[in-house]
C-alpha cells in the first residue's frame, strides 16, 4: 500500500517536473544564412518574406497553409499571377492576407510586418524579399519579439532545398511531413544524378534567362543559380565562361560564333496576358500544350536566333521559369536532363514526378504544360 | 543720444521680430516631429504614442519597437538631415552668390551616389565591416574627395565663385557617367539596390546613423555662427566685404568644406534628398531677412521643418505605401520653390 | 584725427608687369580731398586698391610714420575705409545690417553700446536716417552707394579711398555724395582720395589733384597747378583751357579732341 502511495506521489512529482523541464528547453537550429536560431514554442502567425514561400508552407502545413500566414510580401500575384490565382482559388483566405511590400526588398514595411504581431518570419537568401545584409530590419524584427530564419530554394537550390524544408519542419513542428519531402527529393536528386554521371559527352547549353523580358537578346546567367542546374542536368552552361556574375548578356554574335548545341528559354509569360506580352513564352498553372508550343516558336523566331544552328535543328526548348524559386526545382532538372542525357535518362518521367510530388505535397494542382519543346 | 528712438532701438525691434519667428519655427518644427512620430503604415493611437514617449515601458513589445525603433529615428532623422542641408544651402548660396545654389551644385550628390553604387555593386566589405556601414562610408569618402578635387582645381584658377561653379558643374557630369558605368556591368539586384538608394528614404534610419548625422551637425553649426558677420558682409557685395579686410577666397574654402561635410554626411545615410538645400534658405531668407545671425540658424530650422513635413507627406500621400522621400520632397519642392521665386520677383 | 600720407616709389599689379609704378606723392596733410584723375586705364583703380591692400604692392605708404605696406591685412584694414565701384548688392540686407557688418567684420570685439552709437552717427551724418531699416535691395542706386560709404566711414578711419563712387550715379547724387565726403575732411580730418572720372565734378570739391597717365604720375598739386593745357593734351588728348569759373574754381573746357599723334603722350 505504502508502496503503490509512493510511486503514485513520485509519478505526479516527475510528471510535474519533466513537462516543465521540456518547455524551457526550446531547439536550437541554424538556418540557412548560418545563423543560429532559437526555435519558438508556439508559431502562429508566420510572415513571409517571399509570397512564394506558401510553396514550401503547402508541404507542411498541407490542409490549410494559409492559415497561419498573417503577412506576406506581394510578388506571388505579380510575377506567377496564374499560380496566385490557383491558390486564390483553393484559398480565398490568401486575398485578405496584408501585403507588406512589393517584389524588392526595400518596399518591405518593417512597422507594418511587426504591427501584425508575427511570431515568425521566413526571409530568403536572394530574391524578392529582405536578405541576410538587412541587418538592421532583422534586429528590429527580433526586438519586436519576431523569430527570424532564413531559408534559400534559389541560390544554391539543389543543397538548400531539402535542407530549407527540413528547418522549417523543425521550425513548424512539422517535421514528419518535412521529413517525407526531403525522402522524396532526394529519391529524384539521386535518379538524375547516378544516370547523369555516367555522361561522357555534355552538350554545351545556352540558356537565355526571362524571355520576352528585355526587347533584345540574349539574357543569361553565370556560374551561379540556373548555371549549376544546367550542370547538375548534364549540361554546360554556355554563360558560365562569358559573364563573370549571376546573370548578364551574352551577344548574338557571340552565340553565332560558339554555336550552343542545345537552346533553352525559361518561360515568364503566363495565359491570362499573353497577348499583353506576346515576347514571352507560356508555360505553367493553366497554360495549354499548344499555346505553350506556338509562344515558343514564335519567341524561337527572332532574327539572329532563328539562325542558331541548335534552332534550326530542333533542339530548343523552354521550361517554366518560377520552377527556380520553388522547392519543386528538381522536376525542371529532370526535365531538362530529359533534353541534355536523352539516352541515358529515358527511363526518367519528369511528368510523373511533377505530378506526384504536386498531389503528395501541395494543396494546388500541377495542371498545364510545365516545359515544352519544338520538336 | 538722448534720443529714445535711436537708430539701434528700432533696430533692435526688428531683431526681436526674428527671434520670435525662429521660436515660432522651432515649435512648428517639434509639432512636425511630433507627426512624424504619430503617422505610419501601423494603426498607433495618439495617445499611445505620446505616452509611449513619456514611458516607453508602457506600451505593448511591438508598438514599442514600431514607435522607438522604427518611427523615432526616421523622425529624428528628418530633422538632423534637414537642418544639415538648409544650414549647408544657406551657406552656400551666400558664399556663390547664387540664390539658385543649393549642396549639390557642385555634384555632392552624384559623388556620393557613384561611391555608394560602388560598394553596392562590388559588394565591398573591408575591414569587417558590412554593407550597413561601407554603403555610407563610400558614399561619404567619395563626395568629400570630390570637393577636394574641385578645390584644388579652382585654386589654380583663382577661387571665384564662377570658376568653382563650372569645376561643379564638370563634376556632376563626370560622377553620372562613372554612375551609368557602374550601373551597366551592375546585377539586377544591386541595380534595384541604387536605384532605391539614389531615391532618398528616411525608412533605414537608426540611432547610430541619427548620431552620427547630429554629430556633423553639431561640429559645423557652431563653426558657422563664427563667420556670421562676414558672410553677413558678403551679402553686401563681394568687393566691399573685401575692402572690410575679409578674405573672401579663403572664406568660399572654408565654407565649400563646411558645406560639403554637412552634405555628404546628409547623403551618405539618407541617399539623395533635393529641394531642402535650396527650400530651406528662401523660407529662412523671407522670414527672416539676410543677417547670417539669424539666417543661418533660421534656415536650418526651416530645412527641418520641410524634411519633417515632407516624411509625413511620404507616409500618408498614398495609403499603405511608404514613398521614398526623395520623391515626396522633389514634387512637392518644385511647386513650392516656384511659388517661392515668383513671390520674391512680384513684391521686389 | 591726424593724419599725414606719404607715398614713394610704389608700384603695384594684377599680373607679371607692374600696371603702375614709381608713384610718389609728397606728404598730403589731414583733412585733404585729394582728385586722382586721368583716362581710361591709367591706373586710377590700381592705385586706390594698392594703398587700399587689395593689390600686392611694393614701396612705400607711409600713414602717421606707419608702413601700411608692413602691416598684415587685418591690422591695415582698421586705419583705413575702401568704397569699391561697384555698388553693394541689391539683396535683402538691411542697410543698417550692411554697415553693422561692415563694423563687425574688422571690430568684432567692440562692445554693443559703442557699435550703436558708431552706427547711429554715421547714419546721422550721412542723413541717411529714413533709409536706415530698408532693403539694401529697395534702394536706388545712389542710395546705396551712399550706405556703401556709410560702411567705409563707420569705422572712422584716417585714410578714405573712394573708387569712382559718381560713375553711376545722376547729378544731385553726384554733388551728395562729393559733399558728403568734402564735410568729412573737413570735420573729422581723415584723408580722402578720390578716383573720379568727371574732372570738372573733381575741381569743385578737391584740395589737391593726382594726375595718372599709363601707370605713372603726370603732375600733382593744387589744381591750379597740376592742370594747364600741355597737361590735357598728353592726359587725356583733348585739346582744352583750364580756366576760373565765377566762383573761383578750376574748370576745363575741352574745345577738340586730338587726332592720333598729335602731341599725346
Amino acid at each position: 500500500m505504502l508502496l503503490r502511495r509512493l510511486t503514485v506521489v513520485l509519478g505526479l512529482l516527475l510528471g510535474a517536473i519533466v513537462p516543465a523541464a521540456a518547455a524551457e528547453v526550446t531547439a536550437e537550429v541554424t538556418d540557412l544564412a548560418g545563423r543560429t536560431v532559437r526555435v519558438p514554442a508556439r508559431v502562429e502567425r508566420i510572415v513571409l518574406g517571399e509570397g512564394r514561400f506558401l510553396a514550401a508552407l503547402g508541404i507542411l502545413d498541407r490542409a490549410d497553409p494559409v492559415r497561419r500566414v498573417v503577412a506576406m510580401m506581394g510578388e506571388f500575384p505579380l510575377l506567377d499571377p496564374a499560380g496566385y490565382d490557383r491558390w486564390l482559388a483553393r484559398f480565398p483566405a490568401l486575398g485578405g492576407v496584408p501585403q507588406v511590400g512589393k517584389a524588392s526588398a526595400d518596399s518591405f514595411s518593417t512597422e507594418q510586418a511587426i504591427a501584425l504581431r508575427p511570431d515568425l518570419a521566413i526571409f530568403g537568401l536572394g530574391g524578392h524579399g529582405p536578405g541576410p545584409q538587412a541587418r538592421e530590419l532583422v534586429a528590429q524584427m527580433e526586438a519586436a519579439g519576431v523569430t527570424v530564419v532564413f531559408v534559400d530554394f534559389f541560390r544554391d537550390p539543389i543543397a538548400n532545398t531539402p535542407k530549407s524544408i527540413a528547418l522549417l519542419g523543425t521550425v513548424l513542428g512539422r517535421e514528419a511531413e518535412a521529413a517525407e519531402f526531403v525522402a522524396a527529393y532526394q529519391g529524384e536528386l539521386a535518379r538524375v544524378r547516378e544516370r547523369v554521371a555516367r555522361a561522357t559527352t555534355r552538350p554545351l547549353v545556352f540558356l537565355e534567362n526571362r524571355v520576352g523580358l528585355q526587347e533584345d537578346c540574349c539574357a543569361s546567367v553565370g556560374n551561379g543559380v540556373l548555371g549549376r542546374l544546367v550542370e547538375e542536368a548534364g549540361g554546360r552552361n554556355l554563360g558560365s565562361a562569358v559573364i563573370p556574375g549571376d546573370a548578364g548578356t551574352v551577344s548574338l554574335e557571340y552565340l553565332l560564333t560558339h554555336q550552343p548545341d542545345i537552346y533553352v528559354g525559361t518561360a515568364i509569360g503566363n495565359p491570362a496576358t499573353a497577348d499583353k506580352t506576346p515576347r514571352r513564352i507560356v508555360l505553367g498553372p493553366g497554360a495549354p500544350a499548344a499555346q505553350a508550343r506556338e509562344t515558343l516558336a514564335r519567341s524561337l523566331g527572332r532574327p539572329g536566333v532563328a539562325d542558331l544552328d541548335a534552332v534550326r535543328a530542333g533542339r530548343a526548348h523552354a521550361v517554366w521559369h518560377h520552377f527556380f524559386h520553388s522547392p519543386f526545382n528538381i522536376v525542371a532538372v529532370q526535365a531538362m536532363a530529359r533534353w541534355f542525357q536523352p539516352e541515358l535518362t529515358a527511363d526518367l518521367d519528369p511528368a510523373a514526378t511533377l505530378k506526384s510530388f504536386y498531389e503528395r505535397f501541395q494543396p494546388v494542382p500541377a495542371d498545364g504544360a510545365y516545359w515544352t519543346s519544338v520538336k | 543720444m538722448a534720443e529714445d528712438n535711436s537708430l539701434a532701438r528700432r533696430y533692435a525691434r526688428f531683431v526681436v521680430r526674428r527671434i520670435v519667428v525662429l521660436t515660432a519655427l522651432a515649435v512648428a518644427l517639434v509639432l512636425s516631429f511630433l507627426g512624424d512620430a504619430a503617422t505610419g503604415p501601423s494603426a498607433l493611437p495618439l495617445v499611445d504614442v505620446l505616452n509611449g514617449l513619456l514611458n516607453p515601458a508602457g506600451l505593448s513589445r511591438s508598438a514599442e519597437v514600431i514607435l522607438w525603433n522604427i518611427r523615432l529615428p526616421a523622425a529624428a532623422m528628418a530633422v538632423v538631415v534637414g537642418a544639415a542641408l538648409g544650414l549647408a544651402g544657406a551657406e552656400m548660396q551666400t558664399v556663390l552668390n547664387n540664390p539658385l545654389a543649393s549642396p549639390f551644385t557642385l555634384g555632392i550628390s552624384n559623388a556620393a551616389t557613384f561611391g555608394a553604387s560602388l560598394a553596392i555593386v562590388l559588394e565591398l566589405s573591408l575591414f569587417g565591416f558590412d554593407q550597413t556601414v561601407m554603403v555610407p562610408a563610400c558614399a561619404f569618402v567619395f563626395a568629400m574627395g570630390s570637393i577636394l578635387v574641385i578645390q584644388a582645381l579652382a585654386r589654380t584658377q583663382g577661387t571665384t565663385a564662377d570658376t568653382v561653379v563650372l569645376f561643379g558643374i564638370a563634376m556632376v557630369f563626370v560622377m553620372n557617367a562613372l554612375l551609368w558605368l557602374v550601373q551597366f556591368v551592375a546585377s539586377a539586384d544591386a541595380l534595384q539596390q541604387i536605384v532605391f538608394w539614389t531615391m532618398g528614404s528616411l525608412a533605414r534610419a537608426t540611432w547610430d546613423k541619427v548620431a552620427l548625422v547630429a554629430l556633423v551637425l553639431a561640429v559645423c553649426l557652431p563653426l558657422s555662427l563664427r563667420h556670421v558677420w562676414a558672410m553677413t558682409a558678403l551679402r553686401g557685395g563681394e568687393e566691399h566685404a573685401r575692402s572690410f579686410g575679409i578674405p573672401v577666397e579663403r572664406l568660399r574654402m572654408l565654407v565649400m568644406l563646411r558645406v560639403s561635410l554637412l552634405a555628404a554626411a546628409a547623403v551618405a545615410f539618407v541617399g539623395t534628398v533635393g529641394f531642402i538645400g535650396l527650400v530651406g534658405p528662401h523660407i529662412a531668407r523671407l522670414a527672416l531677412g539676410e543677417d547670417h545671425r539669424f539666417y543661418l540658424p533660421g534656415a536650418a530650422l526651416a530645412g527641418a521643418l520641410v524634411l519633417s513635413l515632407a516624411s509625413i507627406a511620404a507616409k500618408t500621400l498614398v495609403p499603405g505605401l511608404l514613398l521614398p522621400v526623395g520623391i515626396v520632397t522633389a514634387l512637392v519642392g518644385i511647386p513650392l520653390f516656384m511659388a517661392l521665386i515668383l513671390s520674391q520677383r512680384r513684391n521686389a | 584725427m591726424t593724419g599725414n600720407l606719404t607715398i614713394a616709389d610704389l608700384a603695384a599689379g594684377y599680373g607679371r608687369r607692374p600696371t603702375i609704378e614709381g608713384i610718389g606723392l609728397p606728404p598730403i596733410a589731414s583733412g585733404t580731398l585729394v582728385a586722382v584723375i586721368g583716362s581710361n586705364g591709367a591706373g586710377k583703380s590700381t592705385f586706390l586698391k594698392s594703398l587700399a591692400g587689395l593689390l600686392a604692392a611694393t614701396g612705400r605708404i607711409e600713414l602717421d610714420g606707419e608702413d601700411l605696406l608692413r602691416l598684415p591685412a587685418a591690422q591695415r584694414v582698421r586705419h583705413l575705409g575702401y568704397l569699391p565701384q561697384s555698388l553693394p548688392l541689391g539683396s535683402v540686407l538691411i542697410a543698417y545690417e550692411a554697415v553693422l557688418s561692415a563694423l563687425r567684420a574688422i571690430r568684432p570685439d567692440l562692445p554693443r553700446a559703442e557699435a550703436d552709437r558708431h552706427i547711429d552717427d554715421v547714419f546721422d551724418r550721412l542723413e541717411l536716417r529714413p533709409l536706415a531699416l530698408r532693403r539694401l535691395g529697395e534702394l536706388s542706386g545712389g542710395q546705396r552707394q551712399l550706405i556703401g560709404l556709410a560702411q567705409a566711414i563707420v569705422r572712422h578711419p584716417r585714410l578714405l579711398l573712394l573708387d569712382e563712387p559718381t560713375s553711376a550715379l545722376d547729378l544731385r547724387w553726384q554733388l551728395s555724395v562729393l559733399q558728403t565726403v568734402r564735410d568729412l575732411a573737413d570735420r573729422e580730418g581723415c584723408i580722402a582720395l578720390i578716383a573720379i572720372h568727371d574732372i570738372n565734378l573733381a575741381l569743385r570739391f578737391c584740395d589737391r589733384v593726382v594726375v595718372l597717365n599709363k601707370g605713372r604720375l603726370l603732375s600733382t598739386g593744387t589744381p591750379d597747378e597740376a592742370l594747364d593745357s600741355a597737361l590735357l593734351r598728353r592726359a587725356y588728348g583733348v585739346e582744352g583751357r583750364v580756366e576760373a569759373c565765377s566762383r573761383g574754381f578750376r574748370i576745363v573746357l575741352a574745345d577738340r579732341a586730338l587726332n592720333d599723334g598729335e602731341g599725346r603722350e
